[in-house]
């Protein structure tokens, strides 16, 4: 469902010349399945998953999500997709319903259907009390529920979710990690990166471990345990920096 | 580009910007309660202020030697109160007294002198009451003298004269309105555009919901468009509304302007109404694709205002010149942006409507809102303005905590321009006028050259990649003297446009060589060269196209970097007459740069241009014999095509020589031994 091939990105920064924030990866994720980014911060998740987003353009290689080609057809990956990140947030002065309504739009649904399909994930996310209020109003749990209702708005086959928890208390972070599981138990593809150890070996079916751009190992957990002999996933994680450096 | 997601995003972004507090309030209280505040209660205050000033008395002190006639007549007006001052002129200084009245003799002629400080009220007031004795007392002498001669006083009034003001009270309150509504309708639309655009843009950024509307099917350009709609829509209201206000304001009888009121009618013609709002469309554009593209390089709402403040400025400037007396719209300045438009207001509230100028307003501005709209979506696409880490300055006190950089940030270049300017403004002016030519040179390498490399090596920039400091190959060289040659054509062909334009500008030109002190025959020619050739050609080249161009060509792309060093070349020369011609010099200088990647050539092309305009000054036979020379004739086709022709061949010859040196550097990249 989502395959890259040598994908890669290079900045250039003013101060530090060109950075090489991911270097050519190459991952193959199956319909379904959760497939976990896992590295520490500046390790290149947000760019690879923007890439995958189309927010980027990539320096070289490509990507095939759902069939279509990044570069060739990006409006066919966004309508493919559901993104969702810890960082993105909506528009304060508007309503949850209002959001839906225009993202559906945007997608180019139509009005009765977005009404619909509205109601029905109001209710299946229990936000029927605060669709009409406006998000400036609204709780950070509430909101996240209002980020999860717009990514699978126009229900896509893949969702792509950058840090979905970061920053969020264990409550809302629990809705977060129960949608991540509903998801892929209906047949959703699901891309998504954390910097959680715990987060990742409760939900991930596979893991791709980045570090300074580059994908270290991708792997069933017990297969990467297994391979470096450790039990902990970030004594895992470790050794295959150390053998890296 | 879809048009239905454009328009999707405009009633998402017009519903969102209008929930917006800050928006509202720029866009429809400000014009309600500003006109109507603004004309009643400060013409209320006004009227009070005059009968208040007028009701008091003028405290004044006589010299003993008047005449008592003409202190009888002073004692007999009511409002005025006679002290004895010792020192009356000092007391008017001190406020005790607002006039002193004296006599004295000068050239066997009687004089009578009133002392008061005019920028007193209640002194000017004073000295029109003294003024008006004065003419009393001086009719009672003529009567009497006359009436001893048995004359009558009417032989010294032939004839009396008697003003017949044929403008109707509706064209003399388009005057007052025109002269000062452009400036406060401009402004006002300026601050409605600046919200919406600074939160649709920079806000977003900072919020984090453009990364969310870019993961949808939306093109950036649908996105972009929808948004410049928005802030051209807030900005077009806002002018509608303040329009509509000040309407509402004139012709409901509230304007309470004292005296001056009696004289005035406020009406506009439909048509008159309808120009209006037909120019109002294109500056609406301008203003909007001018403020979001600097919003863009903002990281947050805050930085995005510092940034807008600047632009807020230069475009309320201009608005001056509409409340300048003389200023018509003319062909000329149909052209100049925010100066048609103020203009034009002026003349459609003096019921005047020039098809010809509506329109050569309307197209200039919808031109520069095009060019501006260009820059936008440019920017827009651009993922390092879009989701780069921003343009903070580089600057800190301590220079141990500053990390060593290839170059200048574009926001640290700017600092360092503009701290040139005030050093320019505040102490060059000051040197240059007292020094003459050597304070030129002082200008020059004090206060461009050394504070520009304090800068750079305060700040750790790499000189040689700040300063372009790079080889450049013998045929580029060739070419640069060419180049140098023809774009001396170029800009005297251009600066005789201007001055066809602006008749004006010759007297501007004329004055500022004598300023520059170019032509002192007592100078050794040398001395000469070396400080309106050399000095200029070294010290300004460093910092234009050197720190400027080096930050600049790394953040936006190349063309949008060489117009803007060159623009800033322009602005540098401060004269409104000579940025065009210096622009575009300049435009060309940082081109050549650019392509050869080395200062060498604008510092032998900046030396070639000022050498050559020296030799003319200093050579006026040979101005003589060619006058379109300093502008002040038009070139002959033959000149002009031997212009383009130098220009030609020398940036053919400059690419030849990169090109020969691209080939040189890559032959000599292969010939590196393999690992």
């Amino acid at each position: 469902m989502i395959e890259t091939q040598a994908i890669s990105k290079t900045f250039h920064d003013p101060k530090r010349g060109e950075i090489h924030a991911v270097r050519p990866v190459s991952i193959d994720i199956g319909q379904g399945e959760i497939f976990g980014l896992l590295g520490p911060n500046g390790a290149g998740k947000t760019t690879l998953l923007r890439m995958l987003a189309t927010v980027l353009t990539p320096t070289s290689g490509s990507a095939t999500i759902n069939g279509f080609n990044l570069l060739g057809d990006p409006e066919a990956i966004k309508k493919s997709i559901g993104f969702l990140s810890g960082n993105t947030r909506l528009y304060n002065r508007l309503t949850p319903r209002e959001i839906l309504s225009y993202f559906g739009a945007l997608h180019e649904m139509p009005p009765d259907q977005i009404r619909t399909r509205s109601d029905g994930i109001f209710q299946m996310l229990e936000m029927t009390e605060f669709a009409d209020r406006r998000i400036e109003k609204l709780s950070t749990g509430q909101t996240q529920k209002t980020s999860i209702a717009r990514t699978i708005l126009h229900d896509p086959p893949v969702y792509i979710l950058d840090e979905p928890t970061l920053g969020l208390d264990i409550l809302t972070s629990r809705t977060i990690i129960r949608f991540i599981r509903e998801s892929a138990q209906s047949g959703k593809t699901i891309l998504f990166s954390t910097h959680y150890m715990e987060e990742a070996e409760m939900l991930c079916d596979r893991i791709g471990l980045l570090h300074e751009g580059q994908i270290l190992d991708a792997d069933t957990i017990e297969n990467l345990r297994l391979k470096k002999n450790r039990t902990h996933l970030a004594d895992v994680f470790m050794a295959y920096i150390e053998e890296a450096a | 580009m879809n048009w239905k997601k454009v328009t999707i995003v405009y009633r998402k972004e017009i519903k969102d910007t209008l929930r917006d507090k800050r928006t509202v309030m720029m866009m429809i209280l400000v014009p309600i309660l500003l006109y109507p505040l603004l004309f009643t209660t400060m013409g209320q205050l006004m009227t009070t202020g005059t009968k208040k000033l007028e009701a008091q008395k003028s405290v004044i002190a006589l010299n003993d030697s008047l005449p008592d006639m003409l202190v009888g007549i002073i004692g007999s007006e009511d409002h005025f109160e006679i002290t004895f001052q010792d020192d009356p002129v000092e007391a008017i200084r001190e406020k005790s007294i607002q006039g002193y009245l004296t006599s004295r003799t000068k050239e066997d002629t009687l004089q009578y002198v009133v002392y008061f400080d005019a920028a007193i009220d209640k002194s000017r007031l004073c000295q029109e009451r003294l003024s008006d004795v004065l003419d009393i007392y001086r009719e009672e002498i003529q009567t009497e003298r006359l009436s001893k001669k048995s004359l009558d006083l009417s032989i010294l009034h032939p004839f009396e004269i008697d003003l017949e003001n044929i403008a109707p009270p509706s064209r003399m309150g388009g005057m007052f309105l025109g002269s000062i509504l452009p400036m406060l309708l401009i402004v006002t639309m300026v601050l409605g555009a600046m919200y919406p655009a600074i939160d649709l843009t920079a806000g977003e950024k900072e919020r984090g919901t453009l990364e969310t509307i870019l993961t949808i099917p939306v093109q950036r350009l649908e996105l972009l468009f929808g948004k410049f709609l928005t802030v051209t829509t807030t900005a077009f209201i806002t002018g509608l509304l303040n329009l509509a206000s000040m309407m509402l304001v004139y012709t409901s009888g509230m304007v309470q302007m004292g005296e001056i009121s009696k004289h005035l009618e406020f009406g506009i013609t439909p048509f008159g109404l309808l120009c209006l709002i037909f120019s109002l469309i294109p500056f609406a554009l301008f203003i909007s694709a001018a403020i979001i593209s600097v919003c863009l390089f903002a990281r947050s709402f805050k930085e995005a205002q510092n940034f807008v403040t600047p632009v807020y400025l230069l475009i309320m400037f201009p608005t001056f010149i509409a409340m300048m007396p003389g200023v018509e719209l003319n062909r000329s300045l149909a052209l100049i942006p925010v100066v048609n438009i103020s203009l034009l207001f002026r003349e459609i509230f003096l019921n005047n409507y020039p098809t010809e100028l509506i329109s050569l307003t309307f197209i200039s501005n919808a031109i520069i809102a095009v060019v501006f709209i260009v820059v936008v979506v440019k920017l827009f696409n651009a993922e390092s303005i879009l989701f780069g880490e921003g343009q903070s300055v580089q600057l800190s006190l301590n220079r141990s905590q500053i990390r060593p950089v290839p170059r200048l940030l574009p926001s640290s270049a700017l600092l360092v321009f503009a701290m040139v300017m005030l050093l320019l403004f505040y102490a060059g002016s000051y040197i240059q006028l007292r020094f003459g030519s050597w304070g030129i040179f002082a200008t020059e390498w004090g206060l461009i050259f050394i504070p520009v490399i304090l800068a750079l090596w305060f700040l750790k920039c790499n000189l040689k990649q700040s300063l372009n400091i790079g080889k450049v190959h013998a045929l580029s060289v060739l070419g640069t003297l060419f180049m140098g040659l023809g774009a001396f054509g170029a800009v005297t062909l251009v600066s005789r446009i201007q001055m066809e334009l602006f008749p004006e500008a010759m007297e501007v030109m004329k004055s500022l060589e004598k300023i520059l002190n170019m032509s002192d025959t007592s100078m050794h020619p040398a001395i000469g060269y070396l400080i309106f050739a050399f000095s200029p050609a070294v010290c300004e080249e460093v910092l234009f196209r050197g720190v400027l161009l080096s930050s600049f060509k790394k953040h936006i792309p190349a063309w949008m970097a060489v117009v803007l060093v060159g623009f800033l070349f322009g602005v540098f020369h401060v004269y409104l007459i000579r940025i065009l011609p210096t622009a575009l010099l300049g435009i060309l200088f940082a081109y050549i740069v650019y392509r050869t990647g080395s200062i060498w050539t604008s510092i032998l092309a900046h030396f070639v241009h000022n050498g050559l305009a020296f030799t003319l000054i200093n050579t006026p036979d040979l101005v003589e014999k060619f006058p379109w020379l300093t502008s002040e004739a038009w070139p002959t086709a033959p000149v002009i095509m031997l212009m383009t022709g130098l220009l030609v061949a020398g940036l053919v010859l400059i690419e030849l020589g990169c090109r020969m040196n691209e080939r040189i550097s890559a032959g000599n990249a292969s010939m590196e031994p393999i690992d």
